[in-house]
């Protein structure tokens, strides 16, 4: 009697809770909406003629491009990123323990600075090819040469920085698959192959379209690669809108279009998984005995291991320490440390806030798990990483400059002091942009951890009057523990690489790494761009090697 | 204070009659004559005629100052020599521009009757009046730098006692009460500064106290020594007053920090002002002045282009700012005629060649690219890039709209490759043979050619570089540029930055950091630059370029040009 009466007086209070619960989310999406409002705004302006030109001339090349774009880095970080996970977790062979981490580095890399460094290393009028043509006295025409300059190319370059996304969060998935499922299928008869592709890449499913979502979200906003490359999608016709056109306002309108693409594309497979739920019952771990690989098929793992390390991480950064070496000591003194502190500081900020709200989010959301309305709110906070980083600047400038002038006036009006631009050209709206364009990165994340944890655990824990907080430290942030490093490291290591958003809204005298790097690069001093970029990729690591500690721990109990 | 400003209009009143008076009649007495005008004064007349008329028109005021100073001191038969003074060192030439800040003659050749006849002047008080206000207005238009004209009068003060004083005597008495005269006017115009010099003003007149008996001559007179110290004083709070009242200023910067962070670093250096810097795309900067609007920490704006100059004078983000300084030493056409930005740096779009397989002479025109024989030889950027825009902008300005459509077609269809990369990769195209002639912005060969990296500098050798057009409307220019924003919160230290920015100094640093050309002539350029000869550029004003930037995007558009 007594012990019904204490639940029914939880299970109320529960309810309380929820209201509270769907306020965090709701003004959690709100605020994290409002750049991307501004942005979707720009529909009720009436079209120009320019947008009229676009759709007549060069919009189907765009939207062509894009699509075929999005489907080779798709099916690239898949293969990459899907197989390295399996390998590093299901089979040992040697050195398996060195990639399990390494496979993470070319994370650490921007995407349009190992696109300069092909190109500098396999263009036509680079070393490879002159050495060809001088060794066997051949002319332009005379030979065939992969273009690394094309559509392929940039296919490759954003699959090889793009992968890690994929085998960070299916590895995490692989580790925490129930034993018992794959127990299953090999006692059935399956071997290893049949056992990857109809039970644990299935079961993975989640975490496998998770990393491929932020790969495809990542594709979609990058400028610097394509822009190099000279290929037109939707993102350079978007600036090329902007900049060349001079008319804001209609690339807004492309760029509302680009999320509503995004938006379909993520209800599209939502909805076709919306019956697949694959869940951890237990803490526990008993990781299956690993499939010992011998002779030539552990050559085969090695050396398909090395194919994303090697030229996503250790032939360009090798690359960059040899210009870095020409160069360094013009590039290092102590401005340059300062860039390195900057970097660092602003990430880290950015990716604890993001984490943060990300946590409170998602815990709201497993809370709320039939509201229909949480789950749409939380969706439409996350449409900000396909956004092309300038784009976010913009729907994050003006509502602060608007703030920030409302509140000038309001106070010049009654108290007649002036406040000046408060936030606008401070670090608060570079964070801010960070988090509206990286929330993504950690919900996704977290969401795909969260998956794992079976919905009864909470469903024992209410019934045994634990509150929601409770819930969330003593069980759910303990069970997510590798999903939240992941989380935290992804961001900041996006943060750090991150370009646009710091050109635009930082205040005066703040430079990063990325700005550094991109301001040399793109005025094509490649060579002394190369010391900033590789301290990217270094700072970078750090996290990196953290993360795969954090990931050791949890398969070692 | 009225008062001060009647006396001073008086004195300058007085010059103007008597000066319009000599012009009128070429036989007036004028007993000190030519004859007696020592060296000194020949030359401070000779620079006289140069000098901008604000400060001519302090100069003939000193003169009145000390007459007027013998008159009232009792003593008209001294003072009418000076306030004759200036008419014999006058010519026609040194009231150019009078009329045209609505002098009004007649007026005062009313006065200067008046007074040959020797009425009092209480007789002719509305004669005076009236010349008074004609002045005032003329004085208001003439404006100048008042601690500028203090400055040029204490040189002069120094010019005078040196002659008027030798030897601890008084051996010229004109010179030493002229010197006296022109430290009255600095203590005048000294005082119509707001708000008031406390300061200066009163080092000032600690000067004027070194004529123990006003203007007239005593028999122990201030040293020159003793002058020359209260001079300096009186420089020293004028430098602190010129000094402005900010020490920063902020910068909104489309030009990369590596291509101009040394500019600024030697400004602060001579000035002590800071420079605060935001480094970005242009259109992102100029969106972000447009947000922040009228509180703006943005003092002004570089670009790299003039495209996006005029889109921020469009967006209302710039205010117009006359700087005479720098309208003598860069060409109309690279600024905006009404002040609004002014052009820095030129960036010239040049062809390159291989000389193995092109011949000189069978180039001569952007224009001629679009021929058959060149059918797969040439190598240019993507039509994104604002230098490709700007130069298909010039041909819509030069032909229009439908010639420059007909040859992008033909143009489009003789590239080697689509277009990818940034200009040195066009060079190095050529060099390696992929290409026979690029279209690019010649400091990127200049920076190759200079480079550390063995290749590049290898690549830049192999590739001759050709001025397109000379037989017609020149070599196409764009300019690096700048202008001060509406909102700018530290608008003097913005002129000081602009005038640093066009100095003779900075316009050589653009060519030899970065191999672009001054818009200012006469000035050194680089080896790089002077091996690459003279040529002749578009004369085009680039502020055109700006206006037809979006129809040349979309004729890029529309003949393919990807």
């Amino acid at each position: 009697m007594e012990i019904t009466q204490r639940a029914k007086l939880s299970l109320f209070s529960w309810r309380i809770y929820n209201a509270r619960w769907l306020a965090v989310i709701t003004v959690v999406a709100i605020i994290l909406w409002l750049p991307l409002f501004i942005i979707i705004a720009s529909l009720g302006q009436p079209f120009s003629d320019n947008f009229q030109h676009i759709a007549n001339t060069v919009l189907p090349d765009y939207l062509s491009n894009s699509l075929i774009l999005m489907l080779g880095v798709a099916l690239g970080t898949f293969v990459l990123g899907t197989s390295a996970a399996w390998l590093t977790t299901m089979c040992s062979f040697p050195g398996r323990r060195l990639f399990e981490w390494a496979l993470l580095l070319p994370m650490a890399m921007p995407a349009y600075i190992i696109a300069y460094t092909y190109t500098g290393m396999l263009d036509f009028a680079g070393p490879l090819q002159t050495f060809l043509r001088e060794t066997f006295a051949w002319r332009y025409g005379d030979y065939w040469f992969p273009e690394i300059r094309s559509i392929g190319g940039a296919i490759c370059m954003l699959s090889l920085v793009l992968y890690p996304y994929v085998y960070l969060i299916v590895r995490a998935a692989f580790l925490n698959q129930s034993h018992a499922l794959l127990e299953v299928s090999r006692s059935l008869g399956n071997g290893p192959w049949r056992t990857l592709f109809f039970v644990a890449i299935p079961a993975a499913r989640p975490a496998i379209v998770a990393g491929m979502t932020l790969a495809l979200m990542e594709t979609l906003a990058d400028y610097g690669t394509v822009q190099y490359f000279g290929i037109s999608t939707f993102t350079t016709g978007i600036f090329r809108t902007w900049f060349g056109l001079g008319d804001l306002n209609t690339a807004a309108q492309l760029s509302s279009m680009l999320l509503f693409f995004v938006a379909a594309l993520i209800v599209i497979e939502r909805h076709s998984r919306s019956h697949m739920r694959f869940h951890n019952t237990t803490l526990q771990k008993t990781h299956l005995p690993r499939i010992p690989l011998t002779g030539t098929n552990a050559f085969f793992a090695v050396l398909w291991c090395c194919v994303p390390l090697g030229f996503g991480f250790i032939l360009p950064a090798t690359q960059l320490l040899a210009w870095a070496l020409e160069t360094w000591q013009t590039a290092l003194d102590w401005s340059f440390a300062k860039l390195v502190f900057n970097s660092f500081s602003l990430a880290a900020i950015a990716s604890i806030v993001c984490l943060f709200l990300a946590v409170l989010v998602c815990f709201a959301q497993r809370i709320m798990h039939k509201s229909k309305w949480a789950s749409l709110a939380l969706r439409a906070a996350t449409l900000g990483y396909a956004v092309p980083g300038t784009v976010i600047a913009v729907g994050v400038l003006i509502p602060f400059a608007a703030f920030d002038n409302g509140l000038d006036r309001w106070l010049v009006k009654n108290f007649s002091v002036s406040s000046g631009l408060l936030l606008s050209g401070t670090l608060i709206a570079a964070v801010f942009a960070y988090v509206v364009r990286f929330f993504s990165v950690s919900v996704q994340t977290l969401e795909s951890g969260y998956a794992k944890i079976y919905p009864s655990i909470d469903h024992s824990a209410r019934t045994l009057g634990m509150r929601p907080h409770k819930v969330l430290c003593k069980i759910h942030l303990p069970m997510l523990k590798t999903s939240l490093v992941a989380a935290l490291l992804l961001v900041f290591v996006d943060v750090l690489k991150e370009l646009p958003t710091t050109l635009i809204l930082r205040p005066f005298n703040f430079n990063t790494l990325a700005v550094r790097a991109y301001e040399l690069a793109s005025d094509e001093r490649l060579i002394d761009a190369s010391s900033s970029a590789l301290a990217i990729v270094l700072v970078g690591l750090l996290p990196v090697l953290l993360l795969s500690r954090a990931m050791n721990q949890q398969t070692k109990p | 204070m009225t008062i001060i400003k009647r006396n001073s209009l008086f004195c300058t009143l007085l010059v103007t009659s008597i000066i319009l008076t000599a012009c009128d009649n070429k036989n007036a007495p004028n007993d000190a004559a030519d004859a007696s005008v020592p060296a000194i004064e020949q030359s401070a007349h000779n620079k006289l005629e140069t000098l901008p008329l604000p400060k001519r028109l302090a100069f003939m005021s000193g003169h009145v100052e000390a007459g007027l100073a013998l008159y009232r001191a009792g003593k008209p038969e001294m003072g009418a020599k000076h306030l004759l003074h200036p008419v014999s060192e006058t010519h026609a030439t040194e009231r150019v521009g009078l009329d045209a800040l609505g002098f009004d003659a007649s007026l005062f050749e009313a006065v200067s009757t008046a007074l040959e006849r020797g009425l009092p002047a209480s007789e002719i008080e509305t004669q005076l009046l009236a010349a008074e206000e004609n002045l005032a207005s003329v004085a208001a238009q003439a404006g100048g730098d008042t601690l500028e004209i203090i400055d040029y009068l204490m040189e002069t003060v120094l010019d005078e006692y040196a002659i008027g004083v030798t030897d601890d005597l008084v051996t010229d008495a004109g010179e030493y009460q002229d010197a006296y005269g022109f430290t009255v006017v600095g203590i005048k115009r000294a005082k119509t500064i707001k708000p008031q010099p406390l300061a200066l003003i009163s080092s000032l007149e600690a000067l004027l106290a070194l004529w123990p008996e006003a203007p007239i001559p005593p028999e122990n007179p201030a040293t020159l020594s003793q002058i020359q110290t209260q001079v300096e004083a009186v420089r020293g709070e004028l430098n602190k007053l010129a000094m402005p009242a900010s020490d920063e200023i902020n910068v909104y910067s489309a030009r990369k920090e590596a291509l101009i962070k040394p500019l600024f670093d030697r400004f602060t250096e001579q000035t002590g002002i800071n420079v605060n810097l935001v480094t970005s795309k242009g259109d992102a900067l100029l969106t972000r002045l447009e947000a922040e609007g009228a509180k703006s920490p943005a003092d002004v704006l570089i670009t790299v282009d003039v495209g996006r100059l005029h889109r921020a004078q469009q967006a209302g983000v710039l205010q117009a700012v006359e700087i005479p300084d720098i309208n003598a030493v860069i060409a109309d056409r690279y600024r905006d005629s009404a002040g609004y930005w002014y052009g820095l740096s030129l960036r010239s779009r040049v062809l390159i060649y291989s000389p193995e397989r092109v011949k000189e002479n069978e180039l001569s025109s952007y224009e001629a690219l679009a021929d058959d024989n060149w059918q797969s030889r040439i190598c240019i950027r993507s039509s994104g890039n604002i230098y490709n825009q700007s130069l298909i902008a010039s041909f819509i300005a030069h032909s229009g709209i439908e010639s420059t459509d007909a040859w992008l077609k033909r143009f489009v269809d003789n590239f080697a490759r689509h277009p990818r990369g940034g200009d040195r990769d066009q060079i190095k195209a050529v060099a390696a043979g992929l290409c026979d002639v690029a279209v690019v912005n010649s400091y990127y060969l200049g920076a190759m050619l200079n480079s550390s990296n063995a290749q590049e500098a290898k690549a830049a050798e192999q590739v001759k570089l050709f001025w397109p057009n000379q037989a017609g409307r020149g070599t196409h220019m764009n300019i690096s540029g700048v202008g001060i924003t509406k909102a700018a919160p530290n608008k003097a230290n913005a002129v000081a930055l602009i005038k640093f920015l066009a100095s003779e100094e900075s316009q050589k640093w653009y060519a030899e950091a970065n191999n672009e050309y001054p818009v200012v002539g006469g000035v050194d350029i680089s080896a790089t630059l002077t091996s690459w000869g003279k040529f002749k550029a578009d004369t085009l004003a680039v502020e055109k370029l700006g206006e037809l930037n979006a129809e040349a995007v979309k004729a890029m558009d529309r003949a393919g040009w990807k």
